[in-house]
């Protein structure tokens, strides 16, 4: 007999054997298994289903995958009592296994108590419109570890928790309303009164720009070009891109309308002798 | 026809302060137009033999669910000594809406005769965002008249330029056959610098508009008028506690 074929059935007939002896404990462990599987997987679903109602939807998913996690290992713990393997060696080995693992896993223990620190302090939740690290777009999940974010051009951002909560975060979604300032410059040639007329208007009769805080028009500089007005007003957080884009745009048309130019950057060149030429 | 309120049949037109309503029969359906300056909506109607129109409650526009208070701007503002108490009506200008005259909660229309805007009461960064009603100025713009009572109960003299208040503290009546409309009473009475506003009764024996359901508002526009009571509201009483 070849000894491939010498080993395989030593190892067929070793199998079978020690599953012979052993099959009432693989089947207690597969119903075991089972049954906690399917209890946390419920408990998991019904956790987030009434959570949610009350507590915000990420700390809702969380606790509930919590729990799932903690059904996982109260399985694995019983398989191994299924199997009279003795719990004392494993911990005290796990210990050592922990120091190591500890050591090797700083960066890894580091994200999770941010992961923690981030669900106490609560700088951001899941759909806020943020920037952080540079990265601007809305948050979509925030887990035990790591931060996604889908910036503003669809491309899904995984940021470290510990980056999150030491980085300088900006979220767009925590104020009542947000300002929009331009900054609009005319000729020297234009009539700046009726430029603030005309600016003015196209703000009052946009919706989503507010009343209150009212808008500001404002001379702020007379540039090389033109003269630059400031144009200030505030819109609802949540519409601000929008009441942005359309008072712009309808800004430049009633500008043109009203024959207010707004200039091309340029310059005056005097050549030298100019004056004695007359 | 004038824009009054009330029933439109097909084949009249309707105007009102720059908005202006055609309802025609075409075949099974009706075909619904309405333009303002600056919008058009048109809705093809099957099922429904006449329109009524009526004053809209303000929340709808300019968009619905940001906002789910009121803000009622009173010009020139009342001085109110120590003690002393008034009760006006302030006139602003409402929003329509067009309702199926075979019943059915869902409006068919919302519109408004001016550009309607919101207002920030308090700071922009906690404020109350809510819809800023426009004093009405004469003419023939659809008006509602609220009915305030303001009380000065404090120490020293107040000046009460707007009221704030939840949009569920507003029910509007209304009378077919005019454009005009009132609401219940809105009660004010000033203490130690805030303002408590409460929601005062209505015996004017006027129509009360066609509504959508709170439920109905809440599942559609995720406006949570349920939850606008606990906010700043203490035992139905809104506190305006970010200036007068």
């Amino acid at each position: 007999m070849e000894l491939y074929k010498y080993i395989l059935l030593i190892s067929f007939e070793a199998f079978n054997e020690w599953y012979q002896v052993n099959s009432p404990k693989i089947i207690a462990s597969l119903v075991t298994l089972t049954f906690f599987l399917v209890f946390g997987y419920i408990l998991k679903q019904l956790t987030y289903r009434y959570g949610v109602r009350v507590i915000p939807k990420d700390i809702a998913r969380s606790i509930s995958n919590t729990i799932f996690y903690f059904f996982l290992i109260l399985a694995g713990f019983s398989i191994l009592n299924i199997f009279d393997i003795d719990l004392t060696g494993m911990l005290i080995a796990g210990g050592i296994a922990g120091i190591i693992l500890g050591f090797a896993s700083q960066t890894v223990v580091s994200n999770l108590m941010s992961g923690i620190f981030l669900y106490i302090d609560r700088p951001v939740k899941e759909g806020d419109p943020v920037e952080v690290e540079g990265v601007g777009g809305r948050i979509v999940d925030i887990g035990f570890l790591s931060t996604r974010i889908v910036s503003w051009d669809g491309v899904l951002h995984r940021l470290p928790n510990d980056k999150v909560f030491t980085s300088l975060i900006k979220n767009f979604s925590r104020t009542t309303a947000r300002r929009v300032e331009y900054r609009i410059g005319i000729s020297y040639k234009s009539d700046v009164k009726l430029a603030k007329e005309v600016i003015l208007k196209v703000i009052n009769e946009e919706p989503l720009a507010l009343i209150e805080p009212g808008p500001q028009v404002f001379v702020s500089e007379f540039g090389d070009s033109a003269i630059i007005l400031n144009v200030r007003f505030w819109a609802p957080t949540p519409k601000w891109f929008d009441a942005k884009m359309r008072v712009l745009e309808n800004i430049k048309y009633a500008l043109d309308e009203a024959g207010i130019e707004i200039p091309y950057p340029q310059r005056v060149v005097w050549l030298k002798g100019d004056k004695e030429r007359g | 026809m004038k824009g009054v309120y009330g029933p439109l049949e097909p084949g009249v037109e309707w105007s009102i302060g720059g908005c202006r309503i055609n309802l025609e029969v075409d075949g099974e359906t009706l075909k619904y137009l309405r333009s303002c300056v600056g919008s058009r909506l048109e809705r093809v109607l099957k099922g429904v033999s006449k329109i009524i129109i009526h004053p809209a409650p303000p929340l709808y526009l300019p968009v619905p669910g940001l906002f789910s208070h009121v803000y009622i701007p009173i010009s020139p503002p009342i001085y109110l000594n120590p003690g002393g108490s008034i009760s006006v009506k302030v006139d602003v200008i409402t929003d329509l809406a067009v309702s199926p005259g075979d019943g059915g909660q869902r409006y068919i229309d919302i519109f408004s005769v001016s550009t309607p805007k919101m207002a920030v009461y308090g700071g922009a960064a906690d404020g109350i965002l809510a819809r800023y009603l426009y004093k009405y100025s004469g003419g023939d713009l659809p008006r509602l008249s609220i009915p305030i009572h303001l009380a000065n109960e404090d120490d020293d003299a107040v000046t009460v330029s707007k009221v704030v208040l939840p949009i569920t503290y507003l029910d509007i009546y209304y009378k077919p056959g005019e454009n005009y409309s009132e609401s219940n009473e809105v009660i004010v009475k000033v203490n130690s610098g805030v303002a408590e506003v409460s929601k005062g009764g209505y015996n004017g024996g006027l129509e009360p508009i066609p509504r959508e359901t709170t439920e109905s508002l809440t599942s559609r526009l995720g406006l949570d008028l349920a939850g606008v009571r606990k906010f700043l509201t203490v035992d139905d009483v809104f506190l305006m506690d970010r200036g007068l």
